[in-house]
């Protein structure tokens, strides 16, 4: 009862015409920041930081929170219709939003991308506000063991991303995991593979990479099969405009427990929104009873990943209110944020400035109804993105991608990287070797080496069985790869 | 030893390897004739990471130990460049054995790499003519190179994405795009 009148309490004081405003804003930018290749969530909150020092504490939060949310939706519009996710997280949106829009159900795509945010978001909120003690309290009980074996379950859904090609998916997820050991080596600074250029000590920017075998590898796929000369795919909007709300409540039970786990993943600190929707993918995949249409347009897989990447959102502010660890590098420039406005994260948050959490808890919900509106005003314009034909529209995918790939470090070097990942994307896609598991080796490499070490370092190998959370979760992820395995194992040997 | 795998593993040698990469791949390109001919494309990627795999590994022993860590820096490439080597082994075998599927048929690769080379033109020449020349005249050839000839759209393509990058990206988000020496 009392948890219900503070919300209200938050939700009266945005009962204003500035409040809204602050909320709209904050949207539409979040929006715009995602959709722009490069500039990621975390970015798009630290630029708009300095324009919280004039508001109030409140006022403040609720925009930068805004953004942090809408910016996890924004991600995904250029991720399904030119095959460029805005933000690492929108990766998975990717796999299958693409494949529809190449069917010309690019409003399918964007549709249920929107809507499963929308609801994402929520779960995520009404997590965050229903059980952040708990959940803070589970985190804390994460030791190296355990986030390694999170890391190995995330890393075990490569079973699903190679569409069953699992030799070539295992070779790229190490290809992956070996490209992640360039650079300063995590715990002791050792420099490694760098042939002593400076450029390199940081490793390969992820976002130019994830450009460039995203994005640029579709371009010049589309350039030599001659896709480039041909007129564009009409969108569906004769045939099925908008999914229908039937399409809608087929998807209710993917997009809640997509949304379930996103939160959960959420709450631990480095793992966010990217590992969330791999994780969620996996699930829905597996669970799905036309598994095979992953990866082709299946509207589960959409759902799954932007409900995840959207709840994961509220997950990661349940560490930083309630203790003050940031869920993922958004929620370290609102711990900045905070600060700025003297305000300690952590419990003394709730018991000194409670007018503040729930004002920020409530806003979160109408920032979540800002974004339904603003993405289906939104959405309409992107449809028409697909009718531009491939020739003006490749040279200006060209252009948006440099962009991206040097806003990230302002380095030239990385434009580069992107054109040599974009070219080595395309080549590995002739020969039919998925590029999404090198993503993932990439994702995860940095949290699965540095967490072993320091397991070892804490105990030895044996650590990681003696602790009974890590080694549940080593043996769901060991489930995850073999039980798909011999299932199909099984099939073959039933077919011939 | 060591100094030889110092020597691998620094600013000097990075030539050797580059030029040691592209032998393997011509190498193999040229081997991979009759029976193998459909394979060709994966043949050359299994034998590029094959070749990266050995590198890596190679390498590692010349990282630096620190001692105090109790944990090394060589740990990881290690476990991964086996990893690698393993699965692509493997897969070497199956292309091999003719159970791999066969390459694509070839399109318009000479478009693609004409279409690279512009582009890695205009990032190479981005430090001089700056990024809105570099980039309005990258869209420009692009254009021509996909079939466009109709000068108004040319023109509004490349005035337009120039204009927008300038008025969006410099001023408004005011990230430091590359100036050139001419508007530097």
């Amino acid at each position: 009862m009392n948890l219900l009148s503070l919300l209200f309490d938050g939700l009266g004081a945005l009962m204003g015409l500035t409040p809204l405003l602050v909320i709209l804003a904050g949207v539409a930018i979040g929006i715009l920041a995602g959709a722009m290749p490069g500039i990621s969530p975390s970015m798009a909150v630290a630029l708009l930081l300095p324009f919280s020092f004039g508001m109030t504490p409140s006022m403040g939060l609720v925009l930068l929170c805004a953004i942090y949310l809408a910016s996890n939706y924004g991600g995904s519009i250029t991720a399904v219709m030119v095959n460029t996710p805005g933000t690492p997280s929108a990766v998975v949106t990717a796999f299958d939003g693409y494949p529809l829009t190449r069917k010309g159900r690019a409003g399918t795509a964007l549709g249920i991308s929107l809507i499963a945010s929308v609801v994402g978001g929520f779960i995520g909120i009404i997590i965050l506000v229903l059980f952040s003690t708990p959940l803070a309290r589970m985190a804390l009980k994460f030791w190296p063991a355990e986030y390694f074996a999170l890391a190995i379950l995330g890393l075990s859904t490569i079973a699903s991303l190679g569409g069953g090609r699992w030799l070539e998916s295992f070779m790229a997820v190490l290809f992956g995991l070996l490209l992640n050991t360039i650079g300063l080596d995590p715990l002791s600074g050792v420099s490694r593979f760098t042939f002593d250029v400076v450029r390199l000590y940081d490793g390969f920017s992820f976002i130019p990479v994830l450009i460039g075998l995203f994005a640029l590898s579709e371009v010049f796929s589309g350039i030599e099969s001659g896709e480039v000369g041909m007129p564009p795919l009409l969108p569906d909007k004769e045939r099925s405009p908008w999914p229908s709300l039937r399409e809608y409540l087929r998807l209710k039970y993917a997009m809640i427990r997509a949304g379930v786990i996103g939160t959960v993943i959420g709450v631990f600190p480095g793992a966010g929104g990217t590992i969330a929707s791999f994780i969620a993918y996996d699930v829905e995949k597996r669970l799905s009873k036309d598994p095979d249409s992953f990866g082709k347009g299946a509207p589960a897989g959409v759902a799954a990943a932007e409900a995840s990447n959207s709840s994961s959102v509220g997950g990661a502010l349940v560490p930083l209110l309630t203790l003050g660890i940031p869920g993922s590098s958004s929620a370290a420039v609102l711990i900045g944020a905070l600060m700025i406005h003297d305000l300690q994260p952590g419990p003394e948050l709730f018991t000194r400035h409670p007018e503040v959490v729930y004002t920020l808890f409530s806003s979160l919900f109408v920032a979540n109804i800002f974004l339904l509106f603003l993405g289906l005003l939104g959405a309409r314009l992107w449809i028409k993105a697909a009718l531009i034909p491939k020739r003006l529209l490749y040279p200006m995918i060209f252009a948006f991608s440099f962009i991206g790939s040097y806003a990230v470090r302002s380095s030239l070097f990385d434009v580069g990287v992107c054109l040599a990942f974009g070219l080595l994307g395309w080549m590995l896609s002739r020969s039919k070797i998925p590029v999404s598991p090198i993503v993932l080796g990439m994702i995860l490499g940095t949290m699965i080496e540095k967490n072993l070490r320091t397991t070892i370092m804490m105990g030895g190998v044996s650590l990681f069985f003696r602790r009974p959370l890590s080694l549940a979760l080593l043996l769901l992820a060991l489930a995850s790869v073999v039980i798909p395995f011999i299932r199909e194992r099984k099939k073959i040997g039933e077919g011939s | 030893m060591e100094n030889m795998l110092v020597f691998l593993g620094g600013a000097g040698s990075f030539p050797v390897w580059i030029v040691s990469f592209l032998a393997v791949v011509a190498m193999t390109a040229v081997c991979a004739r009759g029976r193998l001919a459909p394979f060709r494309g994966r043949i050359v990627i299994c034998a590029s990471m094959l070749f990266l795999a050995f590198a890596f590994f190679l390498l590692s022993f010349g990282l630096e130990e620190i001692e105090a860590v109790g944990s090394s820096a060589r740990t990881a490439p290690r476990l991964w460049a086996a990893g690698l080597a393993f699965f692509t082994l493997d897969q070497l075998r199956r292309t091999l054995l003719g159970n791999a599927p066969e390459d694509p048929k070839t399109g318009d690769v000479k478009r693609v790499l004409i279409a690279a080379a512009i582009v890695a033109f205009s990032i190479w020449g981005m430090n001089t003519a700056g990024y809105l020349l570099s980039s309005g005249g990258m869209i420009l050839l692009l254009l021509l190179l996909f079939g466009e000839r109709r000068f108004l759209v040319l023109l509004s393509l490349t005035g337009g994405w120039t204009l927008f990058s300038w008025s969006v990206f410099i001023r408004l988000l005011h990230l430091s795009l590359p100036a050139g020496i001419y508007f530097g």
